[in-house]
């Protein structure tokens, strides 16, 4: 009889100790797992935004391309990406560049948007995407 | 043994099945704007009398063909695509905006998220995009 108290607590401790492994195993895996579901999400967004910046600059560049010479198309350009509606996400998409190629007849527009993330992680909040866009010149007079 | 079959119902009506629905939401979404796309690459190179006529091709035959298609068949079109063509002319540029607005029904119709668009009832949701038109003229024609 002495000796059968000390073997059941031993079990319970050995049972309590097992039961306690598989919560903690969960809880790590949680701090793992939550962590990477928000990452995930965050890199969604940034492919969804570089897609965007794409069209963005290839608009501007359609737009930029029916005009005669520099200034007018970085002012077309530039008009053209007033259309964009800031949101949340993203801040703003600006004119970086225009190359008004006349030689090869071709306009080349790149532009900068601004993305912030919708779940902000430490050095990881704010991102700038850069996009360029080529488009024929379609103003330019044909050769004689 | 006995909590597994409980586990089993709960994991698959409020973990399985709506992350399905989900995927084939994000499916829906992906097929209408692809359908927007190539609406809007008609609309910007036809004159305005045509791409807003409602049996012209931008409004009517393209989403006709596409619903024919795999990407329209899979994506579970509850009602015909409605579509919306404009013209702005405010920035130097004549652009034409096309909005599709389509109506996608959940691809596993879960009794429990009763009028949850989506996941118990059709989800609505337009596209929409804008592009210079090829040739100014088209607006007034």
């Amino acid at each position: 009889m002495q000796c059968s108290k000390p073997r059941t607590a031993k079990k319970r401790i050995a049972r309590r100790s097992r039961s306690g492994q598989t919560l903690i195993e969960a809880m790590f895996g949680f701090i793992i797992l939550i962590p990477i579901g928000l990452a995930a999400v965050d890199v969604v967004t940034l492919m969804s935004a570089t897609q965007t910046n794409e069209q963005w600059a290839e608009t501007a560049a359609r737009a930029a391309g029916s005009c005669t010479c520099e200034s007018m198309a970085s002012n077309m350009a530039k008009k053209s990406l007033t259309r964009f509606k800031p949101t949340n996400i993203i801040s703003s998409v600006e004119m970086d560049k225009v190359k008004f190629d006349e030689v090869n007849g071709q306009v080349t527009v790149s532009t900068v948007m601004q993305v912030n993330m919708p779940i902000p992680m430490p050095l990881m909040n704010r991102f700038e995407c850069r996009a360029s866009a080529i488009q024929p010149l379609l103003a330019t007079p044909a050769q004689q | 043994m006995s909590e597994f079959g409980p586990a089993l119902f709960f994991i698959f009506i409020f973990a399985v099945f709506p992350v399905v629905d989900i995927i084939a939401l994000s499916f829906g979404y992906m097929s209408c704007s692809s359908l927007n796309d190539i609406q809007l690459r008609e609309a910007a190179k036809i004159p305005k009398s045509l791409a807003t006529n409602a049996k012209g091709p931008v409004m009517m035959t393209i989403p006709d063909k596409w619903m024919q298609t795999v990407l329209g068949g899979v994506s579970g079109l509850a009602e015909q695509p409605v579509t919306k063509v404009d013209y702005d002319a405010s920035t130097g540029n004549m652009y034409v905006t096309v909005s599709t607005t389509v109506k996608v029904r959940p691809f596993l119709t879960i009794p429990f998220f009763y009028k949850v668009p989506g996941l118990g009832e059709p989800a609505s949701f337009t596209v929409s995009n804008s592009r210079v038109l090829e040739n100014p003229m088209y607006a007034v024609q």
